[in-house]
C-alpha cells in the first residue's frame, strides 16, 4: 500500500492508577466502554485504541491509537474518572506519560519511566 | 517554571509524589483556605458574582463555582490585581460546565485577568497533571503554555500558612 494511504499510529504509554490492580481485559473494557462516553461515538473511530502491551506488575500499558486521534485520546483519558463492570465500580486515573511513534520506543520508555 | 496544585483532601495518603504529576508542591485546603463566608479569613473566596463584588478586596483569589461572569467584577478585579480560580475537578465531575468555563475564560482573557488553575481534587484519582489539564482546557480555548502559566501562579498569589 502507498505510504500516503497507510494508517499512521502512535503508541501512548499510560499509567493506571486505581485501588485494585487491573488486568489487560479490564483496560480493554474501559477503552471500549468508558472512552466513547467521554469522546463521543462519532469521534471514537478516529482514535480506535487497542492495547499493544500491558504490564500487570507496574500497572502500565502501551496503547496504539490512530495518529489523527492521539490528542483526542489524551484528552479523553484525562476525563475518565471511574469505570463500571458487573462486579466492580471503581475510581480510576489513566495517566498518559509518553507518546512514541514505534512500539519499541514506547516499551523502552515504559521501562524507564516506571 | 514551577507548578503548584491545590487539592481538597489529606495528601498524606497519596501514593505518588507531587513530582509524579509534574508539580513542585501540592497544597491542601488546610494550607490555602477556601471559604464561601466573606467574614472568615481565608485566601480564596468562592461564591456568586454579587457576593464577590462586595468582598473581593479582602481575598487573594476569587472563585465563581458556577462560572457566571460579571463584567463589573472583572473590571474591579483587574484594578486590584486579583486572580480567578478555575477548578479542573468540576469539569471531571460535570463535563457540561465546560461551556460556561469556556465563556468565562474568553471574557477573563479579554480583560487580561490572571487565571489560576488547580484541580481541587477530592481524592487522588481526580488529580490531573499539568499536561492532562492542558489537554482538557485546549477545548476551552487555551494553549498549553497558557495553562502551564496558570498552574505556576498559585504560590505567587497566595502565601500558604
Amino acid at each position: 500500500m502507498k505510504a500516503t494511504l497507510r494508517e499512521n499510529y502512535r503508541y501512548i504509554v499510560i499509567k493506571v492508577i486505581s485501588k485494585n490492580n487491573l488486568t489487560k481485559e479490564d483496560l480493554i473494557y474501559i477503552l471500549r466502554n468508558e472512552l466513547p462516553v467521554v469522546v463521543g461515538k462519532l469521534n471514537y473511530p478516529s482514535i480506535m485504541p487497542s492495547v499493544a502491551y500491558f504490564d500487570p506488575i507496574h500497572q502500565a500499558a502501551v496503547v496504539r491509537v490512530l495518529n489523527e486521534g492521539a490528542e483526542l485520546f489524551r484528552s479523553g483519558l484525562a476525563l475518565i474518572t471511574s469505570y463500571k463492570t458487573e462486579n466492580r465500580n471503581d475510581k480510576i486515573h489513566l495517566m498518559p506519560l509518553y507518546t512514541a511513534g514505534t512500539i519499541r520506543k514506547a516499551k523502552e520508555r515504559l521501562n524507564s519511566l516506571i | 517554571m514551577k507548578y503548584f496544585d491545590l487539592v481538597d483532601f489529606d495528601i498524606s495518603s497519596l501514593r505518588f509524589l507531587p513530582s509524579f504529576y509534574g508539580f513542585d508542591r501540592i497544597f491542601t485546603t488546610k494550607e490555602i483556605s477556601i471559604t464561601s463566608k466573606p467574614t472568615v479569613k481565608a485566601n480564596i473566596l468562592e461564591g456568586n458574582a454579587d457576593m464577590l463584588l462586595k468582598y473581593y478586596r479582602k481575598f487573594d483569589i476569587l472563585h465563581i463555582p458556577s462560572y457566571e461572569y460579571s463584567l463589573e467584577l472583572f473590571a474591579k478585579a483587574k484594578e486590584q490585581d486579583k486572580a480567578f480560580l478555575v477548578s479542573i475537578s468540576q469539569i471531571l465531575y460535570n463535563p457540561f460546565i465546560m461551556y460556561r468555563i469556556k465563556n468565562f475564560i474568553k471574557v477573563a482573557r479579554h480583560y487580561n485577568l490572571k487565571l489560576v488553575f488547580a484541580s481541587l481534587a477530592r481524592d487522588e484519582y481526580s488529580i490531573r497533571s499539568v499536561e492532562e489539564a492542558a489537554s482538557i482546557l485546549s477545548y476551552c480555548g487555551l494553549t498549553r503554555d497558557q495553562v502551564r502559566y496558570g498552574y505556576s501562579l498559585l504560590e505567587r498569589y497566595v502565601k500558604p500558612e
